[in-house]
């Protein structure tokens, strides 16, 4: 019989026991892409935060270090072909994952190192003001293949304000030829202020497209990032190994990822509608208005709506056999 | 959508507890929400692991937690391995509090003590004296101890299919609420290539059983899966009409078949990397299978697999 070559991904992200954020996003989409994923769980959470309220506990910088030497020295495996990190909550942690990263690079040369420098969108921050700076030395010091920010991540990662295509390709040369990060995706920005079009940028060292995000589905969705970056690691790596033949540009791979992305929202947003539709009846037999006074589900932080918009990961399972 | 949670333990690396429940279920379409009872780095029996226990106070907030913003309900809960006589308090009054929102919630109850004549859980008495209160008040569904758990908590010496069925016979007449029970893994001296897997349900006099193959191999998360992929046929073929004996036969017979697979192919992996590393290995050594081969055995959860087993009645 003729095994499959191993496919070993180390993804450190937060737990959550209900719903698809950080780990619970990315690990069964790379799962049903054939890869083992050796799962760190930097927090232990009932949900995410944007229901406004969590129970759970966050691990320590100790722990993740010794749970990662334990991993390296008792499995024997050694090599892991990518390492993928998302939302890390504090600057702690996040000088243990670049101790981690800079390992595993040591160990592998050749494998690639996703990180989602998560710290907030369009002006709100997620995290500890401590991360902002662990993030700007952890993007300096090297091994970091793609990264992933967003406008506003990319605005505190560098400094400045980032609006226009000439400040973006200055913070683009910044992050290729300074801080050595071969692939840049900046996951949605408006240029110019034009905020009637949403835009991604990708580039491989230096050679850019701009793309444009098809029309936003209305709502607030968590864990679509980590859903991205998952998915992106994965065609990355197709890539590195298919280089020379059927090679595909990075934006071509980020193009696909964005397609299978607008898909799961569509799935999501369907799979809003209906419970929207049966939390009606429901609440007019129970005279119950206090959650549904408002009908549509759109979602916003800690309105109590947040429930029906979790990514519908596992009804979209059929986008992540690779085909897609 | 079905929702399951399961209260398993995770490790960063490799497929025990909620590592190895999660995946098959999440592609049979269960949404499963996952509480972790601990992280470890990888499962104890590599020789040395590294790990963080959840308080047990931790899991029950969490639960409540879950409820109150999400207000999700539940059709199964799923339990395993657990770590103190607190943690298994924590998980009752959790799946007591299911049932106030899902009376018909089900749960899949592992009691997990030991295996071949061995205890690997702490505080073992008070846990086993806990379990066998539980079992009497009925609170499981379905349970599924091995061979040995089945022993400690019949005080039964389960020798041969006779003394096997008056273990079962004694089990139902001990806990005549639980609806179903499953030993996994009967090893009998009478039959050394085989291991035998029963059943029987409150409702019938009738034991059916398997009989397995054995594999020369030791593996990790074999029970975790078995568990995991029990509840999901469960609740399939109960969809259909039948009796519940003959529920619990097809589902343990599907199962099994799937379970076959993954055992297979986990271990000519192992064989094969063995002899990759130039290891020369004697014909009947039993190896040592660390990992089982979920992720590549994926074509195993979604598609049918041909049943392989013929039921047997005693």
């Amino acid at each position: 019989m003729e095994y499959p070559e191993d496919k070993r991904i180390l993804s450190i992200q937060s737990h959550v026991t209900h719903g698809f954020v950080g780990n619970k996003a990315a690990t069964f989409p790379l799962q049903c892409l054939g890869w083992d994923v050796d799962v760190i769980n930097t927090v232990n959470f009932s949900n995410h935060t944007g229901y406004g309220t969590v129970a759970g506990s966050v691990v320590s910088s100790t722990d993740l270090e010794k749970l990662y030497h334990h991993i390296i020295t008792t499995t024997g495996l050694e090599k892991y072909q990518c390492l993928l990190t998302g939302y890390i909550p504090n600057a702690d942690l996040l000088e243990q994952i670049g101790m981690v990263g800079r390992d595993l690079k040591h160990k592998n040369p050749d494998s690639i190192w996703l990180l989602d420098p998560v710290m907030g969108d369009e002006g709100v921050m997620y995290v500890d003001t401590s991360v902002i700076q662990a993030y700007q030395s952890l993007a300096k010091s090297g091994g970091i293949d793609i990264i992933t920010p967003n406008q506003y991540e990319l605005e505190l990662l560098l400094g400045s304000p980032i609006t226009t295509e000439l400040e973006v390709t200055k913070a683009l040369d910044i992050l290729h030829h300074q801080y050595r990060i071969k692939y840049v995706i900046i996951t949605s920005i408006y240029l110019d202020n034009d905020k009637s079009s949403l835009k991604a940028v990708c580039s491989d060292n230096g050679d850019y497209h701009i793309l444009e995000i098809s029309p936003i589905i209305e709502g607030y969705f968590t864990g679509v990032g980590d859903l991205f970056s998952a998915l992106t690691i994965d065609r990355v790596y197709q890539q590195h190994l298919h280089n020379g033949k059927n090679h595909k540009q990075l934006y071509q791979c980020i193009s696909e990822v964005m397609q299978i992305m607008h898909k799961v929202l569509i799935i999501t947003k369907q799979a809003r509608e209906l419970e929207n539709c049966s939390q009606e009846e429901k609440s007019e037999k129970d005279n119950n208005n206090n959650n549904n006074n408002n009908n549509n589900n759109v979602g916003k932080i800690n309105d109590g709506t947040m429930r029906f918009n979790e990514l519908r990961i596992i009804e979209s399972r059929y986008l992540f056999d690779g085909n897609n | 959508m079905k929702k399951l949670l399961s209260i398993q333990s995770h490790v960063v690396h490799g497929y025990v507890g909620n590592k190895a429940a999660t995946f098959p279920l999440q592609l049979k379409g269960w949404d499963v929400d996952a509480l972790n009872t601990v992280q470890y780095s990888n499962h104890p029996a590599y020789g040395s692991f590294y790990g963080i226990k959840y308080q047990a106070n931790e899991l029950l907030e969490i639960y409540k937690k879950i409820v109150e913003v999400a207000q999700v309900h539940y059709s199964v809960v799923l339990s395993g391995y657990i770590t103190s006589k607190q943690h298994l308090e924590s998980i009752i009054e959790i799946v007591n509090d299911a049932k106030t929102h899902n009376p018909n919630v089900k749960w899949f109850f592992d009691p997990i003590i030991g295996d071949n004549g061995r205890i690997y859980i702490n505080d073992s008495n008070s846990i086993i004296e806990l379990y066998k209160m539980l079992l009497r008040q009925g609170q499981p569904f379905l349970v599924t101890p091995n061979h040995f758990e089945l022993e400690l908590l019949t005080d039964t010496k389960i020798t041969n299919l006779e003394s096997l069925k008056q273990a079962l016979t004694k089990f139902k007449q001990l806990y005549p609420l639980i609806n179903s029970i499953v030993v996994t893994s009967v090893d009998l001296a009478e039959d050394p290539g085989y291991l035998i897997c029963a059943g029987s349900t409150n409702d019938s006099d009738t034991f059916i059983y398997y009989k397995i193959p054995k594999f020369n191999g030791f593996f990790f998360g074999s029970g975790d899966l078995f568990g995991a992929l029990l509840a999901d046929s469960y609740i399939n073929h109960e969809a259909s009409s039948g009796s519940r004996i003959d529920i619990l036969a097809n589902s343990l017979n599907e199962v099994l078949s799937v379970l076959y697979h993954v055992l297979d192919y986990s271990y000519r992996w192992q064989l094969n990397t063995l002899a990759k590393s130039g290891q020369r290995i004697a014909p009947e050594t039993k190896i040592k299978v660390n990992d089982l081969k979920i992720v590549q055995c994926k074509k195993y959860f979604t598609e049918d697999v041909e049943l392989r087993y013929s039921k047997m009645t005693y």
